[in-house]
């Protein structure tokens, strides 16, 4: 008998099932059907190995979107040109900058996209002779990182070469001798302190010697108080009677200088200057007199009668001897 | 002895000793000099300039008398001579002592130059603020080999201390030579008004400078 098969059903059937295949497939890509994206621009300076096509662009930590294509920015080389498409209602505007990070040390890379939260910024648009808006960038730390690595390498080399001769043999004798000096110290200390009762007893019986002497010093100066209190009181009462006299004697020149002070003042101001002067005048008479006395010792008759000599005579101008 | 025989006896010696000075007198006439028979002296003075008035100036400064080099006192007018042959002037005299003439001169020509109040011999008594010692190095007449190189040379060397604290304020030497432009006494008279004016001038314009350190 042959089978009679019912096409309607076996269509039917096929149909279903490629619609069940289709859904399922969507379903299995996880396509949003329903979601809009915009397409963005990204120039990174230097290298991002581990972006690859399809790599996650996140914001906030969510993922938002995806990379595109990626190739050399045609004229920098040296740049690296990221489109990516990011979901509509992701705020993407001037404050917007894209960082490359990385998940861990695996190398696998992704685009972080931050700042925007400004609602005063201005959207994000195409400018002229651009095909698609261009989101900033910056290099992530693990980027700078790596950059400077080898520096840091460097100097990790020379840190060891130091160590290595700040821990040389001499050195390592030297800190040995200090640790066994300082445990010799410590160990001097702590025997030190065996003998520290003995020391403090020994401290109370001077600190007792000491407070003996200060009776005995407090017994002498009381006792030198009563000696020198006599003395001193009939060295006072003998001062005191100095300076009675003294004092009265004061008076009575002051008294003399009050009742005299016109005949001082004019004696200072004008017998003095007068006195000084004539202790001048007196000076040169002196010395003259001594000079006349010379010459009488030694030719008395020329004072008394004169000498001879010669005058000037303008007219014959010729010296003419005189006998005086 | 009664006082009449006393008195007399007194009066006796006296005209004795009147009559004995007078032979004595006569008979050394011949030795002692009692002046030539010749022409009187001509006496001259310096021409002093007229005195400044500044007695409320502030500045008083006392002028000593001056101290005279050798042969430069006296009334003669002195002459240097080749190899440094002191004379006189013959017939030829200053009416003072050379010294008082020209502490009388640089007082009135100071005074009048200076501003200070210049005192000399006549105000020993005056406070003063300086003292002004005066030493006078050349005060004479130098004649030439003809009437036209005769010259008068002055060189006055003056000391100023100040009286407060006995300072010597400054010592200069001011010296003038000359010309005496003549042949006769009275040409060389005028030769020294000259050179004592010009001195005065510039120790006048010195003291000048010192006349805050001389104020009382």
């Amino acid at each position: 008998m042959e089978t009679r098969a019912s096409y309607m059903l076996v269509g039917g059937f096929v149909l279903t099932f490629l619609a069940g295949l289709v859904a399922f497939a969507i379903w299995l890509a996880k396509v949003d059907l329903d979601a809009e994206y915009n397409d963005y621009d990204i120039y990174f300076e230097g290298s991002v190995s581990g972006l690859l096509n399809r790599s996650i662009v996140y914001f906030q930590g969510i993922p938002v979107g995806d990379v595109r294509d990626i190739s050399l920015d045609p004229e920098d080389p040296s740049r690296v040109l990221v489109w990516v498409r990011v979901r509509s209602e992701v705020p993407v505007n001037e404050e917007s900058i894209a960082k490359l990070e990385f998940q861990g040390f695996t190398g696998v890379a992704f685009i972080v996209l931050y700042g925007g939260h400004s609602r005063d910024a201005p959207p994000l648009v195409p400018h002229p002779g651009q095909e698609r808006p261009i989101i900033k960038s910056e290099r992530s730390p693990l980027d700078e990182f790596f950059e400077s690595a080898p520096n840091l390498v460097n100097q990790a080399i020379l840190l060891t070469g130091q160590i290595q001769k700040l821990l040389n043999d001499e050195n390592l004798e030297n800190v040995s001798g200090i640790i066994a000096n300082t445990e010799r110290l410590t160990g001097n200390l702590a025997d030190g302190t065996e003998d520290l009762e003995v020391m403090v007893a020994e401290v109370r019986g001077i600190l007792a010697q000491a407070q003996t002497a200060a009776e005995r010093i407090t017994t002498l100066v009381e006792t030198s108080n009563a000696v020198i209190g006599e003395d001193a009181r009939q060295l006072i009462a003998e001062t005191s009677k100095t300076m009675q006299t003294a004092t009265a004697l004061l008076e009575r020149v002051d008294n003399m200088v009050a009742a005299n002070e016109g005949t001082v003042t004019q004696f200072v101001n004008t017998s003095l200057p007068e006195v000084s002067r004539m202790i001048l005048d007196l000076r040169v008479t002196a010395r003259n007199l001594s000079r006349l006395m010379s010459r009488i010792e030694q030719n008395p008759a020329e004072v008394i009668f004169g000498t001879k000599e010669a005058e000037y005579d303008l007219k014959s101008r010729k010296t003419v001897e005189e006998d005086n | 002895m009664s006082k009449f025989s006393v008195s007399k006896t007194l009066k006796a010696a006296s005209q004795v000793v009147a009559a004995s000075s007078l032979l004595f007198a006569v008979g050394c006439g011949p030795l002692i000099s009692f002046g030539d028979d010749g022409p009187a002296d001509q006496i001259y003075s310096l021409d002093y300039p007229a005195a400044g008035d500044h007695s409320g100036a502030g500045t008083v400064i006392y002028v000593a008398e001056p101290l005279m080099g050798g042969g430069l006192s006296g009334t003669q007018v002195s002459v240097l001579l080749d190899n440094n042959q002191r004379t006189s002037l013959m017939g030829v005299r200053w009416t003072a002592n050379t010294p008082d003439m020209i502490r009388d001169y640089l007082v009135r020509g100071l005074s009048a130059r200076s501003g200070a109040l210049m005192l000399g011999e006549g105000a020993l008594d005056v406070k003063a603020g300086c003292r002004l010692g005066v030493k006078v190095w050349d005060y004479e007449y130098v004649p030439g080999d003809s009437a036209s190189d005769d010259r008068v040379d002055v060189e006055i060397e003056l000391i100023l201390v100040r009286y407060l604290d006995n300072a010597l304020l400054g010592q200069p030497t001011f010296t003038v030579s000359e010309p005496v432009g003549g042949s006769n006494e009275v040409d060389v008279v005028a030769g020294f008004n000259r050179a004592m004016a010009s001195i005065s001038r510039q120790a006048g314009s010195w003291i000048g400078e010192h006349l805050e350190a001389c104020k009382l």
